[in-house]
């Protein structure tokens, strides 16, 4: 089974970039996604992080986690989502190291989503509200968790105790409930077992700024740019959410992954 | 265990309309807590296995999708049609469902609550009063009849609302808002001074609070010639923004909770006897 994959960044409204993220081959080579890399692997560990914390402590907090996370991937063996987690452990205590050296950080994180692809699937783990989405036969889903307060408030939405325009525009929808701050987050996603992909199943990992595309527009852009393959279907999404003209566009990173034809 | 952490999300049984602090107070704890980004406790492997964080938008042509939902979202039933063709792939709510599924058990939460930890609605927070006199010396003369409330003159600066250290160096402490305009630093001539130590805020001007009696509304404007970046809830505004109650200010390492006294409820200028 082969993997394409293709990764753009934006800065958004911002005037500094908070996001990470990287891809590793299990031959080794390590691809930073963001400025328009593409290529194809059969086996390969794909880390995205959304940091915050202040300009220099975002920024920091998301590239440590990514290469961390990505470098424990390479030099580990044996179970993977026992590797997956060792990773996780692994990138926020690297957070934890670094915010002790350097107390003026402190409170600096990020979220993370460490993604394994190959002959079995995809398997993950994820900390934060960065969205991890499988587009087949014309469906979208949200594979991880959102950490945020957003499903909190869509909950309070549904039961009727406040408005749904109010849970839109809540302030807090942000809101981490857990992220990678050096102390154990709170909560962690990840499945039971790999996902099993099929062929022309199209992965996308991206950090929040793309929550401005709804996920009704996140599958229609993806259909309408599948022949395009994975550069022209992060383009597209990239594109998307520019049109969106947010005043407040939070940084955005989009990597897709698509699954190519069943090896002969 | 994953019981004890979940509650129903609540929110007070009034929240019609006059009791919507209560409900922002509720939950100001796990907001602030999420907006300090300081995680606490310990990793909570559980996660819910059914549930898919959302549902596809319509259900459409796919023909195994609907019943694959219904199946992840009524857990407790048995499952009415699990099988799916293997000829054809299975929907992306199926796989997730199948990469979801603990292998022992298959779904047995009575409930499908989506997460380990909830907002919950706690006690509210009152604001401080902005200066409790102190007990005159001396026998406290007895009212009768129609107690007789004078206003001549404000004995300061009419408070408007007031912000509270919730986070960082002061937590607990307040200062008043006052009519107008609002400079807010570290330095104490400020007219929000933020003097309890830390030293990331600018001392003079990083910030503005302005309430306009007019049209009774609160707006803070970051000063972009400042080093430090401030932000409101999580944005980081270039540019002024409207408060709204508990909003939660980031200035350095200090964070802030916007309590409203004025606004459409109240203005000082409905107090038609105030003489300036």
């Amino acid at each position: 089974m082969a993997f394409h994959y293709a990764g753009c960044a934006s800065q958004g409204a911002r005037s500094y970039q908070e996001d990470a993220a990287a891809l590793r081959t299990a031959a080794g080579e390590e691809v930073p996604i963001g400025e328009g890399q593409a290529g194809s692997a059969t086996e390969f560990t794909l880390a995205l992080a959304d940091g915050m914390g202040g300009h220099a402590g975002g920024a920091l907090a998301s590239t440590l986690a990514c290469r961390t996370y990505l470098a424990a991937m390479a030099s580990s063996s044996g179970n993977l989502s026992a590797r997956l987690d060792e990773a996780l452990t692994l990138a926020n205590g690297a957070i934890a190291d670094y915010v002790a050296e350097h107390p003026a950080l402190n409170g600096m994180g990020c979220t993370l989503v460490g993604a394994a692809f190959g002959a079995f699937g995809v398997e993950w783990v994820s900390v934060g509200d960065s969205p991890l989405y499988l587009v087949r036969l014309g469906k979208i889903e949200l594979l991880n968790e959102d950490h945020s307060l957003a499903p909190e408030l869509d909950k309070l939405a549904a039961a009727g105790k406040i408005s749904r325009a109010e849970a839109r525009h809540d302030p807090r929808r942000h809101f981490l409930r857990s992220a990678l701050t050096g102390s154990a987050p709170e909560l962690v996603d990840r499945p039971h077992r790999p996902l099993r992909l099929e062929p022309n199943d199209v992965i996308v990992l991206a950090s929040d700024g793309i929550g401005s595309l709804e996920k009704h527009e996140i599958l229609a852009t993806v259909e309408a740019h599948a022949a395009a393959g994975p550069a022209g279907i992060a383009n597209a999404l990239m594109r998307a959410v520019d049109g969106k003209g947010e005043i407040y566009q939070d940084n955005t990173t989009i990597v897709v992954v698509v699954v190519g034809a069943a090896a002969s | 265990m994953k019981d004890m952490k979940r509650s129903a999300l609540e929110t007070p049984a009034s929240t019609a309309g006059a009791s919507i602090p209560n409900r922002i107070l509720g939950s100001l704890r796990d907001a602030l807590n999420a907006a300090s980004r300081e995680s606490t406790g310990e990793v909570s492997g559980s996660r819910n296995p059914e549930e898919p964080s959302a549902r596809p938008g319509a259900p459409a042509a796919g023909a195994s999708a609907p019943a694959a939902l219904r199946l992840a979202n009524a857990p407790a039933r048995p499952p009415e049609a699990p099988a799916v063709a293997p000829t054809q792939p299975v929907s992306a709510a199926e796989a997730l469902r199948l990469a979801k599924t603990p292998a022992p058990e298959l779904a047995s939460d009575e409930d499908k609550e989506p997460t380990t930890r909830v907002v919950r609605a706690g006690p509210a927070l009152k604001p401080a009063p902005a200066s409790a006199a102190p007990e005159e010396v001396g026998r406290t003369q007895a009212a009768r009849g129609k107690p007789k409330v004078t206003r001549t003159t404000f004995h300061q600066d009419p408070v408007v609302g007031w912000i509270v250290v919730v986070g960082g160096p002061g937590l607990g402490a307040y200062r008043p808002i006052y009519e107008g305009n609002n400079t807010l630093g570290r330095g104490k001539g400020q007219r929000i001074p933020i003097d309890f130590g830390d030293e990331s805020i600018s001392a003079e001007e990083q910030a503005y609070i302005r309430y306009d009696s007019v049209d009774r509304s609160f707006l803070f404007v970051p000063n972009l010639a400042k080093t430090n970046i401030v932000s409101i809830n999580n944005k980081k505004p270039t540019g002024a923004v409207p408060l709204n109650a508990m909003d939660v200010i980031t200035v350095g390492r200090t964070q802030l909770a916007f309590v409203p006294f004025c606004g459409e409820e109240f203005d000082w200028s409905e107090l038609t006897d105030l003489k300036e």
